[in-house]
């Protein structure tokens, strides 16, 4: 018997608008007082009408065409009903039957994972419920703020072409980068600006399973763990003989569980219905070839772009391209510096460390890039050591202080004077007598340990090729 | 046609509706008489017409993306039966 997980995503993005998508309300909601950018259009008083924004359709065409997607010429929109109180309409205005765009594709490790559709609708409000975990089991009463009522969202629905937890978790690494890179959205999952779900099912010999849905997955780690825990549960209850139930599922990713949702939601009966207050929506071809050659550059095309020209591996683009803020980082960098292969390798081994130690983001570093290639300058001019190097770096950053000014008044200059060292390098074979013997009975490690100790004794700042030069010679009068 | 009791029930529950027994029977009534009405129409050839959702066929205005004014706080609370700190306040949900 084969068994194989079959995964699809859903994703949903808020659009980086400034209005929300039918009425003129700010879409600024974090941190703000709640009902307070809120109107007649997104609480749904009667009488009055929605009207589409025109960015959103704009930035929801820009993914979907850099999805490899159809347009469709004629859509339109749908009304989805559920009653729930952070949907003051008791219906979401969604598209159903006609939606933006079909049949696109997203390339992962060099798989195409299909992409069956990418709609438009808007997002409800926030629940808040007065409870220790704040989740709503056990809450007497829930407080809503609608600020969050409308703002504009897009849908990515993939087929179901995902085989793995982690190929799930590369695709929304990828479509986060994708729409960062376009300015569609800021992606963050954290904040929820960027939602995925997940349906899965396991194939036995070739035939499709029984779904369940996967909610509530917070992270790419969240991902990760969600699918490969439903995977095992799945596959536990196929190999025990007994059969899985569809049902959606809540991840709860404290106890790294999934637990049942059942009962708490109605059978999905949206009773969708074309929505009387909008009109159809006409794409034109002006329109769409506008947008198509506005496309700004993708995070495919950057990352061969710094293969090709920076001559960067597969591992280095992928984490450079991660995300878009720290791509333009990179790129800024080089831009001053050169050395792009030097640069790469000191962000991702150093920088991100340092940054993480920190609590700093990257766009907020850029006044380090003066300090990163000065800190390369000293380090080609034998002025400094690596080991140095990289704490000068990281103290020119904490401290906003010019690498130079740390080097000199620190005085952390390389000794590279053979003569200067040969006084360092006796004193330590005369206080490491066992060392020096064992690394004459044929033990090598024990020069490394001597090694060691001459960078320790010169406080790290000897020129460590010197250092092992004068130490071979040495050791070698000894024997 | 004839709509059950099962269907009333089950589009009550959808619409958080609670009808009496009476009203159920006088809902099942209505309800098949809607649907009677639109089998009728099903009895027309429709093969080669376009489905048609909206009357005018032009493209829906688009808006651009400029903040206007919205409702106060004060005026959205003033609406809500009950408030708690600046938040609308509802019953338990499940
Ligand atoms: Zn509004």
């Amino acid at each position: 018997m084969e068994l194989k997980p079959v995964i699809g995503l859903e994703i949903h993005c808020q659009l980086l608008t400034k209005t929300k998508l039918f009425c003129s309300c700010p879409t600024d909601y974090v941190g703000r007082e709640p009902n307070t950018i809120v109107c007649p259009v997104c609480l749904g008083l009667p009488g009055s009408l929605p009207v589409l924004n025109k960015e959103a359709l704009k930035l929801a065409l820009r993914a979907a065409l850099a999805l490899n997607c159809t347009i469709l010429k004629k859509t339109r929109f749908h009304r989805k009903n559920y009653f729930y109180p952070d949907l003051p309409k008791a219906y979401q205005i969604s598209q159903y039957d006609i939606p933006l765009a079909v049949n696109g594709y997203l390339v992962i490790d060099g798989k195409r994972i299909r992409i069956r559709r990418v709609h438009m609708e808007e997002d409800a409000g926030k629940l808040v419920h007065p409870t220790k975990t704040g989740r709503l089991e056990g809450a007497e009463y829930s407080l809503v703020d609608f600020n969050r009522c409308g703002v504009p969202l897009i849908e990515i629905v993939t087929e179901p072409d995902i085989s793995s937890p982690e190929e799930a978790r590369n695709f929304v690494m990828e479509l986060r980068s994708l729409v960062q890179h376009l300015g569609v959205s800021d992606g963050n999952m954290e904040e929820g600006s960027l939602r995925c779900d997940a349906n899965i099912s396991i194939s036995v010999d070739g035939k499709f399973g029984t779904k369940t849905e996967i909610k509530n997955m917070n992270s790419f780690k969240a991902i990760e763990r969600a699918l490969a825990y439903e995977i095992n549960r799945h596959m536990e209850v196929i190999l025990s003989g007994g059969e899985v139930i569809q049902e959606t599922r809540h991840w709860d990713d404290s106890k790294g569980i999934t637990t049942s949702l059942r009962g708490k939601e109605e059978a999905h009966d949206y009773r969708y219905f074309p929505e009387p207050d909008l009109l159809p929506l006409f794409i034109s071809d002006e329109m769409v070839s506008e947008i198509s050659k506005t496309m700004p550059e993708l995070p495919w095309d950057r990352r061969n772009r710094w293969k090709m020209d920076f001559g960067l591996g597969d591992y280095e683009v992928f984490v450079l391209s991660s995300s878009k803020v720290l791509g333009d980082f990179f790129d800024a960098c080089v831009r001053e510096i050169g050395k792009p292969k030097e640069v790469s390798n000191w962000i991702q081994v150093e920088l991100l460390r340092i940054v993480d130690d920190l609590r700093l983001k990257i766009e907020d570093c850029y006044f380090a890039i003066p300090y990163l290639k000065e800190v390369l300058e000293l380090l080609e001019k034998g002025v400094i050591n690596n080991q140095v190097a990289k704490a000068v770096f990281e103290e020119s950053i904490r401290e906003r202080r010019a690498p130079i000014d740390i080097v000199k008044s620190k005085g952390l200059e390389q000794v590279s004077d053979e003569e200067a060292l040969k006084d360092a390098v006796k004193r330590v074979l005369e206080e490491n007598e066992d060392a020096v013997k064992s690394y004459l009975s044929g033990k090598d490690k024990a020069f490394n340990f001597l090694l060691g100790q001459v960078m320790k004794v010169t406080k790290g700042k000897a020129n460590p090729a010197v250092v092992r030069k004068v130490l071979e010679e040495e050791l070698k009068a000894l024997s | 046609m004839k709509v059950s009791r099962g269907d009333v029930e089950h589009i009550m529950k959808l619409a958080y509706l609670d009808l009496k027994g009476e009203e159920k029977e006088k809902m099942i009534h209505h309800f098949s008489r809607i649907l009677e009405y639109f089998a009728k129409l099903q009895e027309l050839d429709t093969a080669n017409v376009e489905p048609l959702s909206h009357v005018i066929e032009e493209s829906t205005p688009l808006r651009d993306d400029e903040v206007g004014e919205g409702l106060s706080q004060e005026d959205v609370l003033g609406m809500a039966p009950d408030k708690e700190g600046g938040y609308i306040k509802v019953p338990r949900i499940v």
